[in-house]
C-alpha cells in the first residue's frame, strides 16, 4: 500500500482507536456550571458508577484551533498529583461529525467535542461562604487555609504558578477536602524569575501590588498575596480589597498596607508604572491595626496575615513558611477535614426553585436593610472556637448566639470548576470588562488588546487578559511566551557532518 | 491520569508498526520519518521557532505514527499539524495560517492559492483534535538538549572546548531526530551518546573522575550507549540519501515532492 494521499486523515475510526475514550462512556447527569472555556457537567462513569465532572473544552470561536490555554492546563494538570490539587482523570472525546447542508458528513468540520474528566467536588469556597446562614468556624478556616497552603506549596515546589487563586477556584468536597482548581492561567516559572511573564493575571481583588505596578518578572509570591486576601476574607466575612479597576485596587492596597517606598520595597520606584500610581501622600501600614479591631483576628492570625500581605514580594511569606506559622499550631487547632459538616450539594438545576424562593427572601431582606444600613453583606462572620460565638466584631450585626452546627439551607452557592457567568449577588464581583483600557494602553506593545475577548469570567481581567488565545494574541507575541533560550542561537545550522542546513529532505521540491 | 509509556524497542517499531500492517515496509517508513523530520526542521526554522519547539513537533509526529498508519494518514498534513500543536505546547504559538502557508512553500516551493489555504486549514484544524487525542494529550515532551548542555557546562572546564563539544553534540542531537531514537531511548540517554560522538568528532576529551564511568549519571548502560551511537550514525548512511530520483518518483508517486540529497 502506498503512503496516504495529500490531505488524507484517518479520522473515521473513532475512539478508542483515537487513543482516548469516548464521552459516551459517561452518562451526563446535569449541567453544573459554566467553565472558562466550556460547560461543566456532573456525570457518571457507566462502567464504574463513579461520579465525575466533565468539563467541555469550548472550541467555537477558536480560530486557532484547540485553545492554548487548554493545552497549558492539561500539561500542568498531568504533572500534578496531590490531594489538594484537583485531579484530571482523563480526557475523552465525543464522536460526532458535523454534517453539511445536505446532511453529508463535512470533512472540514469535525466538531467532535473534547472533555476533561475531573474528580467530582461538591462546592467551591466562595459558593460555600456565600450560603445564606452559613458560618465557618475558626478550626474550619484553619483547616481550609492549611490545605490551600499545602496544595499551593506543592505547585510552587513543582515550579508552577497558579495565577488565579480565589475562592471560586478552591473546590471543596463533602469530606472537607480542599483542592486547587482551574489551572487555565497557570504556568511554569523558572527559579531565577528570568522569564518575561504577563502581569495581566489574577482576578483583580486578589492581584498583588507588583503585578498592578507592571512587573513581568515574578514568582510564587504572587499567589501568596491572593492567599492572604482569601485568608482575611474568610475571617472578615467579605472581600477585603474590592477594587473596581486597577487604579482603585492599588489605592485600596496602599490604604491598607501603606505606601511603597525604597525602604519597605527596594526597587519599587523603578517599577514600570510606579509613577502613574504613586500615592500623593505617604500612607501608614495598618494591616494589624485594622483587622486587630475584630476578635476573630487573634494574635497569630494577625501575625500570619501581616506576613502575607507584604508589599515587597521578596519579603512576602512563602507557602512553606506559612504552614509553619504559629497560627496553625495553636488553639483552636485546625480541625480534621473529615469532621467538617457536610453540606447538601446544590447545583443550579436542582435548586432553581429553591433559589427563586431564596431570592424573594433576599429582596425582603434588602428592603429591611434600607432601614438598617449597617447591614452591608450577607455573609456571616466566623464562629469563634469551634462553634462558640463570642462578641461579634464591632460593625457586625449582633447574631443570636448559636451553638448548633451551621444551618445549611440549600443555597444557590455553586459555581463549579469554572466561573459564574455573572455575579450571583449584588457587588459580589466588580463590574467586568475592559473599563481599564485606557490605562492599559500606557503599556505599549502589549496593548493591542482589542482582539482579546473575555470568556465568561466573573471578575475582570485587565483588558480581557490572556484568556483568549485567538486573534491578536498570536501575532503580538505576548510577553509570557518566553522564546528561544539557551539552545537557540548561532549553532543551529553548522553541522560537522553536513547536517541540518545542507541536507535536503525527501519532500522538498 | 495514568501514563502509558511511549517507549518501544527497535523491533517493535520496525516489525509491528501500523504502517507495516498496511503493507508499507520498514525502509519506506524510515524514509518517511526522515522526510517529515527534515521537513519539520526546515519549517520550524522558517517559522522562527525555538529548536525545542521544532524537536517537540518531530517527537509528536513520530509518536503519532507508532499508533497510526502512513497508508491512512498523509504525513505532510500530520507533520504540519504537529508543528502547529508543538508551537502551542512549547509556548511559542504560530498562527495556523502562517504554519500552513510556510509549510506549503517549503513543500512546493510556491505560494498556496486562497483555495488551497482554506482546504489545508480545514484539514489542520480538523486533524488537530485527532492528533491530540491519538497522542493521548501527553504533551510534556522532554528533550536531550538540557541534560547535554548541563553536563558539558559542569564537566568541561576549558570554555572553548565546552563550546566546541556542545556544538558538535547539539548537531548530533538535531540530526538524531530523523531516526527513531526518540521512540526507543530517554532524552538523557540520547544526550550521553551525542556527547560521546561529539567528543570523538572534536577531540575534546571527556573528563573522567576516577572510577565512576561518566555516562552513569545519564542512566544509560554502555551497551545502550553503543546502540544509540550506531543508530545515530546510520542516519548518515541511509541509502535513500543516494540519488535515486527516478526510482523514488515511481515509488512514492508524488512526483516533484521528492528530491534526494544531491551528490551523495
Amino acid at each position: 500500500m502506498a503512503v496516504a494521499d495529500a490531505g488524507k486523515l484517518n479520522i473515521e475510526e473513532h475512539p478508542p482507536l483515537w487513543g482516548s475514550r469516548s464521552v459516551d462512556c459517561f452518562e451526563k447527569l446535569e449541567q453544573i456550571g459554566e467553565g472558562t472555556y466550556g460547560q461543566v457537567y456532573m456525570a457518571k462513569d457507566i462502567k464504574t458508577g463513579e461520579i465525575v465532572a466533565l468539563k467541555k473544552i469550548r472550541m467555537d470561536n477558536e480560530k486557532e484551533g484547540f485553545p492554548i490555554t487548554a493545552i497549558r492546563e492539561i500539561k500542568i494538570l498531568k504533572k500534578l498529583h496531590h490531594e489538594n490539587v484537583v485531579e484530571l482523570k482523563e480526557i475523552v472525546t465525543s464522536p460526532g461529525r458535523d454534517t453539511d447542508d445536505q446532511g453529508k458528513p463535512d470533512n472540514n468540520k469535525y466538531k467532535g467535542g473534547i472533555y476533561m474528566v475531573f474528580e467530582y467536588m461538591d462546592h467551591d469556597l466562595t459558593g460555600l461562604a456565600d450560603r445564606p446562614g452559613l458560618r465557618f468556624t475558626i478550626p474550619q478556616i484553619k483547616c481550609y487555609m492549611r490545605q490551600l497552603l499545602t496544595g499551593l506549596h506543592y505547585c510552587h515546589a513543582h515550579q508552577i504558578l497558579h495565577r488565579d487563586i480565589k475562592g471560586s477556584n478552591l473546590l471543596i468536597d463533602n469530606e472537607g477536602q480542599l483542592k486547587l482548581a482551574d489551572f487555565g492561567l497557570a504556568r511554569m516559572y523558572s527559579q531565577d524569575h528570568s522569564g518575561n511573564l504577563t502581569n495581566r493575571v489574577i482576578t483583580l481583588w486578589y492581584r498583588p501590588p507588583e503585578l498592578l505596578l507592571g512587573a513581568t518578572k515574578y514568582g510564587p509570591a504572587i499567589d501568596m498575596w491572593s492567599v492572604g486576601c482569601i485568608f482575611a476574607e474568610l475571617l472578615y466575612a467579605k472581600p477585603i480589597l474590592p477594587g473596581k479597576n486597577e487604579n482603585e485596587q492599588l489605592s485600596k492596597i496602599f490604604e491598607l498596607c501603606g505606601s511603597p517606598d525604597e525602604n519597605n520595597w527596594p526597587g519599587v520606584t523603578k517599577m514600570p508604572w510606579f509613577n502613574n500610581f504613586k500615592p500623593s501622600r505617604p500612607l501608614k501600614r495598618r494591616v494589624r491595626e485594622f483587622f486587630g479591631q475584630y476578635q476573630v483576628f487573634d494574635r497569630h492570625a494577625l501575625e500570619l496575615l501581616d506576613k502575607m500581605l507584604v508589599l515587597d514580594p521578596s519579603q512576602r511569606i512563602t507557602a512553606k513558611d506559612a504552614l509553619d506559622a504559629e497560627y496553625f499550631w495553636t488553639d483552636p487547632l485546625p480541625c480534621d477535614p473529615k469532621s467538617l459538616p457536610t453540606y447538601e450539594a446544590s447545583h443550579e438545576f436542582q435548586t432553581k426553585k429553591k433559589r427563586q424562593e431564596q431570592r424573594q427572601r433576599e429582596e425582603a431582606a434588602k428592603r429591611q436593610k434600607l432601614q438598617h444600613p449597617h447591614q452591608q453583606h450577607s455573609r456571616l462572620p466566623p464562629l469563634q472556637h469551634g462553634g462558640q460565638s463570642h462578641a461579634a466584631a464591632p460593625h457586625w450585626p449582633a447574631h443570636p448566639t448559636n451553638n448548633a452546627p451551621p444551618q445549611v439551607p440549600a443555597g444557590p452557592s455553586h459555581h463549579y470548576y469554572g466561573k459564574p457567568r455573572g455575579p450571583p449577588g449584588p457587588n459580589r464581583y466588580p463590574p467586568s470588562g475592559n473599563q481599564s483600557r485606557g490605562y492599559n494602553q500606557s503599556r505599549g506593545g502589549y496593548s493591542s488588546s482589542g482582539s482579546y475577548h473575555q470568556q465568561g469570567r466573573g471578575a475582570p481581567y485587565a483588558g480581557g487578559g490572556p484568556r483568549g488565545p485567538s486573534g491578536g494574541a498570536y501575532g503580538v507575541g505576548p510577553p509570557n511566551y518566553t522564546q528561544g533560550g539557551q539552545h537557540g542561537g548561532s549553532g543551529r545550522g553548522q553541522n560537522p557532518m553536513g547536517g541540518s542546513r545542507n541536507q535536503q529532505y525527501g519532500w522538498q521540491q | 491520569m495514568g501514563e502509558t509509556s511511549w517507549y518501544k524497542t527497535r523491533e517493535e517499531i520496525e516489525v509491528k508498526s501500523p504502517s507495516r500492517v498496511d503493507g508499507i515496509d520498514s525502509k519506506q517508513e524510515s524514509f518517511q520519518r526522515w522526510s517529515y523530520s527534515t521537513f519539520l526542521q526546515e519549517l520550524g526554522q522558517r517559522l522562527n521557532n525555538p529548536q525545542r519547539s521544532i524537536a517537540t513537533s518531530i517527537v509528536l509526529c513520530q509518536r503519532f505514527f507508532t499508533l497510526q498508519s502512513l497508508a491512512k494518514n498523509d504525513p505532510k498534513t500530520i507533520s504540519i499539524i504537529c508543528m502547529f500543536i508543538a508551537g502551542k505546547v512549547e509556548g511559542s504559538p504560530r498562527p495556523v495560517d502562517d504554519v500552513i502557508a510556510k509549510g506549503y512553500r517549503v513543500l512546493h516551493g510556491k505560494e498556496p492559492t486562497t483555495e488551497v489555504c482554506a482546504r489545508l486549514k480545514g484539514a489542520v484544524l480538523t486533524g488537530e483534535k485527532f492528533v491530540l487525542s491519538t497522542l493521548r494529550f501527553d504533551l510534556e515532551i522532554e528533550h536531550p538538549y538540557e541534560p547535554a548542555l548541563d553536563w558539558v557546562r559542569r564537566s568541561v572546564k576549558v570554555e572553548m572546548d565546552a563550546k566546541r563539544l556542545f556544538q558538535a553534540a547539539w548537531n548530533f542531537l538535531n540530526d538524531g531526530l530523523r531516526s527513531s531514537l526518540c521512540l526507543q531511548f530517554r532524552p538523557s540517554q540520547i544526550a550521553a551518546a551525542a556527547i560521546y560522538l561529539g567528543s570523538r568528532m572534536t577531540n575534546v576529551k571527556i573528563p573522567c573522575d576516577g572510577e565512576k564511568d561518566w555516562w552513569l549519571e545519564f542512566h544509560v548502560t554502555k551497551r545502550q550507549l553503543c546502540e544509540i551511537c550506531n543508530q545515530t550514525l546510520e542516519i548518515y548512511q541511509q541509502d535513500f540519501l543516494i540519488p535515486v530520483k527516478h526510482e523514488a518518483k515511481s515509488k512514492f508517486g508524488d512526483g516533484g515532492l521528492l528530491r534526494p540529497e544531491q551528490g551523495r
